[in-house]
């Protein structure tokens, strides 16, 4: 399939990512509406990365979080008329991250880390060591983290690692301020217990 | 002695160099709690998403492409059987039209001879060779006209039972269309 190339040695279709890459969020939302899906794999692009860790966070592994970051943009695509943009584009995308990853949690049975997080490099040194050490601990807190009620986990991951507000939070989750607050302090207090004594 | 409250507790445990509540100084129960819980926020905050491959992003974003364009047909065709029912159905009712125009002129008395029939060999069978001929032959097609057959040549709708209702008309159920369009026809 051969691209138009014009005057400017720019063919047809960089021309038009390049259209898109200049819009804003809202903009490209848009002009997938309008009928240019490629504006939606403008958004992907966009807002792949942090849809992914985020699921990752919820999740705790590699396979179940590239699924629910596929899951999330087709809702988000199916969804598209549907957002009135009272929100950014990311907020909009990310509550339904988190709406799939706590259906999701809530669903399937615990997966247990995959591979990824058990490949530890074998310890010849100290540095190596002290690599082994921080891999391990990190699995130990996700496996915790994965252990947490679905709620308290939900709030845990959207506290610490987006830095929403417990408001913001308490909107998602629809629920209260009080009750977002109380799932927060929860969390944080389940967790040193399931981690126990077990600093290194 | 009253202990801290949730909200005070927690704007300690989050609050990076906040001064320390004076309550804390003397209340080991609450000092304790704020402790625990600022050790661990501090271990889940340390845990980072493991990176993957660089090429996975691409990956991503083909995959989500790939699923976006294999859904999208399907998603476009929510209003196609809607159409490749409306056809065949046009069709079935303007062959049903027919055939009761047909069968209404059969029954009025003819005032005057407008069809001419050639006898064919030995007389026994008739070839229309008149207008009205062709309406008979019309007649006779639609009185042969099968539903099933139409389905197949056009292709079969979905599977929504929707769908199905309208295809799978029993032969009573066919009847009484028929019958229902001769008596509209005839007011």
């Amino acid at each position: 399939m051969g691209w138009v190339v014009d005057h400017d040695g720019m063919s047809e279709a960089a021309r038009e990512a390049a259209d898109l890459a200049a819009l804003d969020d809202r903009a490209l939302v848009g002009a997938c509406l309008a009928g240019r899906r490629e504006a939606f794999d403008e958004l992907v692009v966009r807002h792949r990365r942090a849809v992914y860790r985020l699921c990752y966070r919820f999740v705790g592994n590699h396979e179940d979080a590239n699924d629910l970051a596929q899951e999330v943009f087709l809702r988000a695509f199916r969804a598209l008329r549907t957002f009135k943009g009272d929100s950014a584009v990311g907020t909009w995308l990310h509550r339904i991250a988190v709406n799939l990853s706590l259906n999701a949690v809530a669903g399937r049975a615990r997966r247990a880390e995959t591979s990824d997080d058990r490949a530890v490099p074998v310890a010849r040194d100290p540095d190596a060591m002290s690599l082994v050490l921080r891999t391990e601990r990190a699995a130990q807190v996700r496996a915790a983290i994965a252990r947490l009620p679905p709620r308290q986990r939900a709030t845990l991951v959207l506290r610490v690692y987006q830095e929403m507000p417990h408001q913001e939070i308490a909107e998602l989750l629809g629920s209260s301020v009080g009750a977002v607050k109380a799932n927060f302090f929860h969390a944080l207090a389940n967790l040193k217990r399931l981690l126990g004594g077990d600093r290194r | 002695m009253k202990h801290l409250d949730l909200g005070e507790r927690l704007a300690l445990i989050e609050g990076d160099g906040a001064p320390a509540h004076p309550h804390l100084a003397e209340c080991a129960r609450c000092r304790a709690d704020v402790d625990t819980a600022r050790a661990a926020l501090a271990e889940v905050a340390a845990v980072t998403v493991p990176e993957p491959s660089p090429l996975y992003w691409d990956l991503l974003s083909r995959r989500v492409s790939d699923r976006l364009a294999a859904d999208t047909p399907r998603r476009a065709a929510v209003g196609w059987p809607f159409w490749r029912v409306l056809v065949p159905l046009s069709v079935t009712v303007a062959a049903l039209l027919i055939a009761v125009g047909v069968d209404r002129e059969g029954r009025q008395p003819a005032l005057a001879p407008t069809a001419a029939v050639a006898p064919i060999g030995d007389g026994d069978e008739a070839v229309p060779t008149s207008v009205d001929g062709e309406w008979a032959l019309l007649g006779h097609l639609a009185g042969e006209f099968d539903l099933d057959m139409l389905a197949d040549s056009l292709g079969r709708p979905g599977e929504s039972a929707a769908e199905s209702a309208i295809w799978e008309l029993s032969e009573q159920e066919r009847v009484e269309l028929a019958a229902l369009l001769r008596l509209e026809l005839q007011q």
